[in-house]
């Protein structure tokens, strides 16, 4: 979310226009962030159609409340903090409805996951991700969004309404949590046979301790 | 190890590049005397590789629709409704009467007679006994001033 050539300008100038009714302003907004919006939700859902579900009812939540927008921050973490905020609604709903589900007869509504067109990364793909839901949602929240979506300790800070330090103190505690939780995971997936390949594939991202760039 | 208690936190930001030069490089000396935090940085960073090593941007997303039209489309739909005022909303009407109707209810309710209560530690009565209030505080207080009498 840097502002190479003046976005944060216009973002402004779309936001401004739109509260005064311009729909075509919002929807230059809706172009410019929905597929960062849509790839940060995909790291939260799986199903394609709720992913989107979930992002155009962030623009429509958006649009509602651009009157509490406050023009002089930016609007990237305004609309991905509700993004967030969205998926978790949608999540706790979906929790929900299995409970109730328990009590009923009707038939599972749950759809299968999507095919994955990369086979060889889908094992490691689906222990992580495992491994992730496993997390405290604060914990996986940021870790999803400085490690897998890069978004810089200041950049999570805004879109979760934090401070730095609080962000980055959650960020060690969370990768912290992760490698432990990951650490069980692979020892499990060596003491079982058809499952080794988690274990291989980890072992393949053996590091030496090098010194990475410190960038804050 | 020395200081291991302070760097140990710290690792995992390192790990990421999320640490500050003037702390990195203090830590950097610190992993260079201590294996024990040199092996817990390797497993920090393992973890930390499969985690971006299983980063499969979802095919769906190479290629995505615009959202605009339904959202366009949402919005139009969502401003046609018109927005009904609380006070003609009926929920909030049988909140409010339902309310009432608990307050009513408590505050008419018939209370029970009072019941015997918690005995008083301090009374000596028992059962066939007249009660005589015990007043120790009073007596020791007209004793001191009848000794500062005399």
């Amino acid at each position: 979310m840097s502002d190479p050539d003046g976005k944060l300008d216009s973002d402004a100038r779309l936001v401004e226009e739109a509260r005064s009714g311009s729909r075509e302003a919002f929807g230059c907004l809706v172009q410019r962030y929905e597929r960062r919006l849509m790839k940060v939700i995909s790291r939260f859902v799986r199903d394609p159609d709720v992913v989107e579900d979930i992002a155009q009812e962030t623009f429509l939540k958006a649009f509602r409340r651009l009157d509490q927008f406050d023009a002089s921050r930016r609007f990237g973490p305004w609309i991905l903090r509700i993004g967030v905020n969205q998926v978790y609604d949608t999540l706790r709903g979906k929790r929900r409805r299995n409970w109730l589900r328990l009590f009923s007869d009707s038939p599972s509504d749950h759809s299968p996951d999507p095919p994955d067109k990369q086979p060889h990364n889908r094992e490691l793909h689906e222990e992580v991700r495992q491994v992730l839901d496993g997390l405290p949602k604060t914990y996986r929240t940021i870790l999803i969004l400085r490690d897998l979506e890069s978004f810089s300790t200041a950049e999570v800070a805004a879109i979760l309404q934090r401070r730095e330090s609080t962000v980055r103190w959650k960020l060690a505690e969370a990768r912290k949590r992760f490698q432990q939780a990951w650490e069980i995971r692979v020892r499990q997936s060596a003491g079982e046979p058809g499952r080794l390949s988690i274990q291989k594939q980890s072992s393949a991202f053996d590091i030496p301790a090098v010194p990475p760039s410190s960038s804050s | 190890m020395k200081f291991c208690h302070y760097f140990k936190p710290r690792l995992a930001l390192w790990a990421g590049g999320d640490l500050n030069p003037s702390e990195a490089d203090a830590l950097q000396s610190h992993l260079a005397i201590c294996p024990a935090c040199g092996d817990r940085l390797q497993q920090l960073q393992q973890a930390r590789a499969a985690l971006e090593h299983s980063d499969p941007e979802p095919t769906y997303l190479e290629q995505p629709r615009s959202l605009w039209p339904d959202v366009n489309r949402r919005i139009t739909a969502a401003l046609a409704i018109p927005r009904v005022p609380v006070y003609r909303r009926k929920w909030v009407w049988r909140t409010a009467a339902a309310s009432l109707l608990v307050l009513a209810t408590w505050a008419v309710w018939p209370r029970g007679p009072v019941g015997p209560g918690k005995p008083d530690p301090r009374s000596t009565a028992h059962p066939g006994m007249l009660e005589v209030p015990v007043q120790q505080e009073s007596d020791s207080t007209q004793s001191q001033s009848q000794s500062e009498r005399f």
